[in-house]
């Protein structure tokens, strides 16, 4: 039989990711899937298992689940308080829960987000290929109270952590590839932007908006293909980052991406906070 | 149709095949839609996503792309293109309600134009609309061939809600919205009809390439068969070839 948790409450916004939805973004659909898949990655790894299972993932303020039977747990991703019953329980370490044992997040301490990994995985509604959860493909956006959720469970695990499944530094340099249309700028705005410290503004699973320099401009752009990472440059200077509920395609210019790490880095920090960029080149040795 | 395939690299896993100085995008949008939807079947092992857009595809990839790919792809499509190719598409009659209540973005545009209110619309509704892409929300319609004459400007600041089923004027383009959802085009009228059903697999019935006439519909009509719309209300539609 199937185990599953019940979700006492669902903390600030938490919603159920796997890797993410492909193959229907012609048909206007975000790709969604972990905003920090470096964490997402390293909790599925932690309760053994092999793939991209589907998760938990928190933002902000963690959620408070009752198990309904065995299972291996991780948690990953922002340094957070969390507690197994009473028992106080570290992060990116696997940990045992059975039937009556309750899971509760705290508050964030540094990060933003965080990865609640079970063995086998989640297995609630899989909807066209993908168990996240975006609304409208998905019935909901994010996971409701009272709610039960299956787990696949039926892994073994093996208590051993590697030194790589560290969380990644909380540095504010991100590190960016040129964008599709970082050649057209003037070198002027190129290195505004390359020396310009931004500040993290409004932001969700869907963009961070990112303000700072003073970056007027006048370039009209067409609509094009944007995707998690794109950073775009808005007619009144403020950048736009697509994050993973994004949207398929964009009007403003794509001057950077973001490196998939650099994506993860960025989704753990929050409004106020300072970043700015740095450009890598493209690995080229693999061709 | 023959032209030149030039790749760009965007991030680290896609590629932008640039078409702008190839092709009249107005022109080959159902082929377009077709070569894409081709190249992702074929070549399903490497790529998870083809999308395209104005003047642009882009081949996203599930591994690191590198220069046998491209060859591989790019002589994939030069095939396709020397191929001669049916296309189906439909045209489908929306029907649209046009009541003040639902175009007061049309009705304080008209106040400061040359165009009236009236003959905006009974312009409109000579249109037929073709379904260029899908982009913005799940299902939400980019639909091109707006005359000049009828374009909108964007909102400078959008709206925070826009309600599903809303026609909507951005610039040269139509949009319908699928769903609630923030949006900074000028509203003009509602359809009860909805292009994206989650329960339907595929979601949308519509495909690029697709031609719209919109037909108008008195907001008695409206209100008589909005609550039609979860059962699967898809509309009047019939069936052409185009080929290339």
């Amino acid at each position: 039989m199937k185990s599953f948790i019940k979700i006492i409450d669902p903390g600030f916004h938490t919603s159920i990711q796997d890797n993410g939805r492909y193959g229907y973004r012609r048909l206007g659909f975000p790709v969604s899937g972990p905003m920090d898949k470096y964490s997402f990655t390293t909790a599925n790894k932690l309760v053994g298992n092999f793939k991209d299972e589907a998760v938990l993932e928190t933002t902000f303020k963690g959620p408070k689940l009752l198990f309904s039977g065995p299972c291996v747990v991780a948690v990953s991703g922002a340094i957070i308080p969390i507690f197994k019953n009473d028992e106080n329980i570290e992060l990116n370490k696997p940990f045992f829960c059975d039937l009556g044992d309750v899971l509760e997040l705290g508050v964030v301490e540094n990060g933003f987000r965080n990865y609640i990994s079970f063995s086998g995985g989640l297995c609630q509604n899989k909807i066209f290929g993908s168990y996240s959860q975006y609304y409208p493909i998905s019935e909901n956006g994010t996971i409701t109270k009272g709610q039960n959720i299956k787990i696949k469970g039926g892994v073994t695990y093996k208590n051993k952590i590697k030194n790589e499944l560290n969380n990644l530094s909380f540095d504010s340099k991100l590190k960016v590839f040129e964008g599709p249309y970082w050649n057209n700028l003037e070198n002027e705005l190129k290195n505004k932007i390359l020396n310009t410290e931004f500040k993290i503004g409004s932001n969700d699973r869907m963009a961070y908006r990112l303000s700072g320099g003073v970056l007027e401009n006048k370039i009209s752009s067409f609509s094009a293909s944007v995707m998690p990472g794109t950073v775009q440059l808005t007619p009144k200077g403020d950048l736009i980052v697509v994050m993973r509920d994004g949207q398929v395609t964009g009007g403003y210019p794509r001057i950077l991406q973001l490196t998939e790490n650099s994506q993860s880095l960025l989704s753990q920090f929050r409004t106020g906070k300072v970043i700015s960029f740095e450009i890598s080149e493209y690995d080229k040795s693999h061709q | 149709m023959c032209f030149k395939i030039n790749f760009n690299s965007y991030g680290e896993k896609a590629i932008i095949i640039d078409f702008k100085n190839n092709i009249d995008k107005n022109i080959y949008v159902a082929w377009q839609s077709e070569l894409c939807i081709s190249l992702q079947k074929e070549f399903h092992d490497i790529l998870e996503d083809v999308v395209f857009s104005f003047s642009e595809i882009t081949l996203f990839f599930k591994i690191l792309p590198n220069r046998v790919h491209e060859k591989k792809i790019s002589t994939w499509i030069k095939n396709f293109s020397l191929t001669k190719q049916h296309i189906l598409r439909n045209l489908w009659e929306i029907p649209v309600c046009f009541d003040e209540v639902f175009s007061e973005d049309l009705l304080v545009k008209s106040e400061n134009n040359s165009i009236t209110y009236e003959s905006y619309i009974s312009e409109f509704l000579k249109c037929i609309f073709e379904v260029h892409h899908y982009g913005f929300l799940p299902g939400f319609l980019y639909l091109s061939g707006l005359p000049l004459k009828l374009h909108l400007p964007r909102k400078p600041t959008p709206e925070k809600y826009v309600a599903p089923g809303t026609v909507a004027v951005g610039e040269s383009y139509v949009g319908v919205y699928p769903q609630k959802s923030p949006g900074g085009w000028n509203r003009i009228g509602r359809t009860y009809c909805s292009f994206f059903n989650n329960k339907n697999n595929p979601p949308c019935y519509t495909l690029p390439g697709d031609k719209i006439k919109f037909i108008s519909i008195s907001l008695d009509e409206y209100q008589s068969q909005i609550d039609k719309i979860h059962q699967n209300n898809i509309p009047k539609s019939s069936s052409f070839e185009i080929i290339y």
